[in-house]
């Protein structure tokens, strides 16, 4: 809790006072909060960070303008550890917190799902800059507190067989976790390969905390499968590619992952055992490419005097899920401010009707509508690998890579 | 009652308490050892049983905890607390299929970090929301707590090396006492906790509540407790009824009482065969010397069978019995010859002791006061003697006592005149006189012939030859009689030989008899028998001259000489008896008088 609080202070410390040249613009009134619910401690933590320091960018370029109704956004930040409990817990937290206008969340799909009953129970705006699981969307409820600018694993998972497909593979073996965001996945991959005619070679199933893949990877290969899609979050995607790279070089099978590894300390944890498989993942977003150079380029200067640490585009770490914060927060401002008020309902009203806006990732024209709360679609997918360092590459960015 | 059986209990009496105390002392310092050993052995057997116990307990606890963390470290687990939306597929059946060792179906639950139950095996389920430990718990460590209203355990369910739920168990108090339950032949078990209230006790078992102070165990009991490994809080008190542990220090007890009970009847078993076989033979000898020494047998011998010291000291005893016999005839027949040689003196001879009383006395002494040698001896001498002497007398005894020196005196004694000596005779080593002998001659007729000699001149002048003959013959018998005298003193001094005294006694009546020689030794019936006496004594100094060879030679030359005067003179006699039948006057024999 001490953690937390100290966690929260610095948020709010850094959005009020972000860059010294703007310290001056920060009005005087009341911040508007918004609360960031995501695993900022465990296995994915560095999805948290990154999603955070979009958070805090946005806020200090909104801040820097003024804020939104001549108010500051202050970010206050709760850690659910990718534990739907404490997601719970956190939204509940955040539902009694005065003047709270939304809620950014965070990589897990489960977390999410978990919240959608309280999220819409206290009408809270869930922003999803991360989690994919199609049903954290298309949830049922109406109206709908859910927006996201995110990869929905409906598009995912026909992308991803899509590319298995272009990249030469017949027969795809499914490696996913038992989640919501696993189960997410293999319907929409298991759709997608029977809109081609075909079948999974194997659908391999594993749990949260699993300390060995062998077995499932073994079977995939004994399914005659000459791909693998992975489903996974970094702890347990480093589990799969050391067992993958156990095997025999010959019957090593290449992986294709959603972008889930990318969200702990994938590169780092895997090792020499990264080097070993030919893993390619996806992603929506990276600095090293972006759409809109000069918006990117601003962003990452921006990103450079917040976190000094990071000193070049390729150290910045779960670029997507930064660049996927920004837009979201940039989008909740202009909601904000066409809503005229902070109430969450006008608020969502004002998402969903939003005009056409360019951002870091994309142009939304528009980014919502009544109907559709993914500002992102297929178009918006690609697939990146690990650079040397650890830098997450696009493989359009790197020569004789490009897609497929 | 034969010898040993009665000198038994003697030895008994005085070997069976020493021998019976030094066996009590054996047995009680073996049964100390042997019992302490024992005790400790005993002891440590409680303790081993108590370790072993504790450890088995230890096991089943932290088979729970293992169970509890493998169950935690499932990743099914894991998944559970993440799968919000499908775990209620398999969850609840994984639970209700969940078994933990120990006692039968423990309620298991599945909570999450707050301690919200997400799944149990149960419907009736404690709650963990606001339990104390839920944060040491969720901050990693395990929880386990048991008391007597059952048994909890928690361990965290860890992702990420964080405590994202937890996996906890409960015991309900008759499971816990399952759990625990420990049974073994004869002995009792109790498991305590840390505020000493009872979780587990084994049937028969003393202690109540509280773990017992080691250092005051119950009382009948041989306890050990012991913590149990891994679970501080929990301690396993062990114990065995003391009557049971120690059965085999009283089988002991009875075993050495059995051998201390054996070797005491064996040692009076052995000694009263030692007894046997020693005072068969002794009381046989001792019998046979008491014979010998009541009855004076000297001729008497004892049994020379036995054992062969016995017959060694049979042999022995005879030997000196033999040798005994042999020197008391001896004795008796030189005590005889010379009790007549004393007897034959016409002198009354008595030995005093320092207070005058008559320890021996010849014949001569009683017959010269009429009484009987018997009434004599033991007698103090002064009751009976003349008053008119008695102070002289005795002051001159006491003087040959005191000074040691022969006195010679004269005296007239009842109308007699008497010649005596007293010689100082059983001088001690501090030369002290022991007694003395008391020697007087009646001389009243020697008196009477100095008178008629004084009357008779002239005819002393005819017999001038023959006196001068004699004058010379009694000069040579005094040359000859001075050595044999101062010999004879001697061996008086020495109390040697009573021949000695014998011997001066027939010098002193020679002595006495000097001028009457020759009718002394022709017509005097003790005169006569001189020359028997003589070759008496010669004898009797054959058996004395190997001691005394020089002194008894020249004694023996002595008394030759005198006997050839002797001879000279009785043939000089018979030429002028005549003569001296005249000289006498009243021809009367000139017998010796007993009273001199």
């Amino acid at each position: 809790m001490k953690g937390f609080r100290i966690l929260v202070v610095v948020a709010a410390f850094s959005c009020f006072f972000p860059l010294g040249g703007w310290a001056a613009a920060v009005p005087q009134a009341p911040p508007i909060p918004v609360g960031l619910d995501a695993d900022m401690s465990s296995g994915s933590a560095r999805s948290g960070e990154a999603i955070r320091r979009g958070i805090v960018l946005a806020m200090a370029d909104i801040n820097a303008r003024g804020g939104v109704l001549g108010r500051p956004l202050a970010l206050v930040v709760r850690d659910n550890r990718g534990n739907p409990a404490r997601g719970l817990d956190n939204i509940e937290a955040f539902a009694e917190m005065k003047d709270l206008v939304a809620v950014v969340g965070g990589l897990h799909t489960p977390v999410a799902m978990a919240e959608l009953a309280i999220i819409h129970q206290n009408r809270i705006l869930y922003l999803d800059p991360w989690a994919a699981g199609t049903a954290v969307v298309e949830n049922g409820y109406s109206p709908n507190y859910v927006f996201r600018v995110s990869v929905r694993d409906e598009y995912a998972g026909a992308f991803l067989v899509e590319k298995a497909l272009l990249r030469g593979h017949e027969k795809i073996a499914l490696l996913l976790e038992q989640t919501a965001w696993g189960r997410s996945n293999e319907r929409s991959m298991t759709a997608a390969l029977e809109a081609g005619g075909r079948k999974p070679a194997t659908v391999q199933w594993f749990h949260w905390g699993v300390r060995d893949l062998s077995r499932q990877i073994r079977a995939a290969a004994d399914a005659g499968a000459d791909v693998v899609i992975l489903v996974a979050n970094a702890p347990e995607g480093v589990v799969a590619v050391k067992a993958m790279a156990a095997l025999p070089r010959e019957r090593r099978l290449p992986m294709i992952s959603h972008w889930g590894i990318t969200g702990g300390n994938f590169f780092k944890e895997a090792g020499p055992s990264l080097e070993e498989t030919d893993l390619v993942f996806l992603q929506t977003y990276s600095f090293l490419s972006p759409p809109f150079p000069e918006k990117a380029r601003a962003v990452f200067e921006a990103y450079r005097l917040k976190f000094p640490e990071c000193t070049s585009v390729p150290e910045i770490m779960a670029p997507a899920g930064t660049a996927h914060a920004w837009d979201l927060i940039q989008l909740l401002a202009l909601a904000i401010e066409k809503a005229g008020a902070i109430d969450r309902p006008s608020v969502r009203n004002a998402l969903e009707h939003l005009d056409v806006y360019s951002g870091l990732v994309r142009v939304y024209r528009p980014p919502f509508t009544p109907d559709r709360h993914d500002a992102l679609n297929r178009e918006d997918f690609r697939l990146a690998r690990y650079g040397r360092k650890g830098a997450i590459v696009p493989l359009s960015a790197i020569p004789g890579k490009d897609s497929p | 009652m034969n010898e040993a059986s009665r000198i038994l209990p003697h030895i008994l009496k005085r070997v069976l308490p020493l021998t019976a105390a030094a066996l009590l002392l054996t047995w009680m310092g073996m049964r100390i050892i042997v019992a302490d050993t024992l005790r400790r052995e005993i002891h440590d057997r409680v303790a081993h049983e108590t370790i072993h116990w504790a450890q088995m307990v230890s096991a089943r606890l932290n088979g729970i905890m293992t169970s509890l963390k493998n169950l935690a470290g499932n990743d099914l687990m894991i998944n559970a607390l993440i799968d919000t939306t499908g775990r209620e597929n398999y969850l609840p059946l994984f639970f209700q299929s969940l078994r933990i060792p120990g006692a039968e179906t423990p309620c298991i639950v599945l909570a999450d970090y707050r301690g919200r139950t997400l799944a149990a095996n149960q419907e009736d389920t404690p709650g963990y929301m606001n339990v104390p430990w839920l944060g040491a718990v969720m901050a990693g460590e395990s929880f386990f707590k048991v008391s007597p209203e059952g048994l909890e355990a928690a361990v965290p369910v860890l992702y990420h090396g964080l405590g994202e739920g937890l996996v906890a168990v409960a015991y309900g108090p008759d499971q816990v006492s399952e759990l625990l339950s420990i049974s073994a032949p004869g002995m009792a078990f109790a498991v305590f906790d840390n505020r000493g209230d009872r979780l587990f006790a084994s049937p028969g078992t003393p202690w109540k509540t509280g773990v017992p102070d080691s250092g005051a165990p119950s009382e009948g009991w041989v306890e050990a407790t012991r913590k149990i490994p891994g679970f501080d809080n929990l301690t396993l008190v062990c114990g065995e009824p003391a009557a049971s542990a120690f059965r085999s220090l009283r089988r002991l007890d009875i075993f050495f009482l059995a051998v201390m009970g054996l070797g005491l009847t064996a040692l009076i078993a052995a000694v009263y065969l030692a007894v046997r076989m020693v005072t068969k033979p002794l009381s046989g000898f001792a019998a046979h010397m008491d014979r010998i020494a009541t009855h004076g047998q000297l001729e008497g011998r004892v049994s020379e069978s036995g054992p062969s010291e016995f017959q060694k000291l049979g042999r022995s005893f005879n030997r000196l019995m033999e040798d005994l016999t042999i020197s008391n005839a001896k004795l008796q027949e030189s005590e005889a010859m010379a009790r007549a040689i004393l007897n034959a003196s016409p002198a009354a001879i008595v030995l005093l002791d320092r207070e005058g009383v008559v320890l021996d006395c010849n014949d001569t002494y009683p017959a010269r006061f009429g009484i009987t040698r018997d009434a004599l001896l033991g007698s103090v001498l002064w009751d009976s003697f003349p008053k008119d002497n008695l102070e002289r007398r005795r002051m001159e005894v006491n003087g040959v006592f005191l000074s040691g020196k022969l006195f010679k005196g004269e005296d007239k004694l009842l109308e007699q005149w008497v010649d005596y000596h007293i010689a100082p005779v059983l001088v001690d080593r501090n030369l002290q006189v022991r007694s003395v002998v008391v020697e007087a001659l009646d001389i009243t007729d020697r008196k009477r012939s100095e008178q008629r000699l004084r009357v008779a001149d002239e005819l002393r002048a005819m017999e001038a030859g023959r006196a001068q003959a004699a004058g010379h013959v009694l000069h040579n018998i005094g040359n000859a009689i001075t050595p044999a005298g101062i010999y004879t003193e001697e061996m008086l001094a020495e109390n040697r030989n009573q021949t000695l005294a014998y011997l001066e006694k027939s010098y002193d009546d020679l002595l006495d008899h000097r001028d009457d020689l020759q009718a002394y030794v022709n017509r005097d019936e003790r005169g006569k028998r001189v020359f028997d006496y003589m070759k008496s004594l010669i004898a009797s100094l054959k058996q004395e001259r190997d001691r005394r060879r020089d002194a008894l030679n020249q004694m023996k030359r002595a008394i030759e000489r005198i006997l050839e005067m002797l001879n000279l003179q009785q043939a000089y006699v018979e030429t002028t008896a005549e003569k001296r039948r005249v000289a006498d006057g009243n021809g009367k024999p000139d017998a010796p008088n007993p009273h001199g």
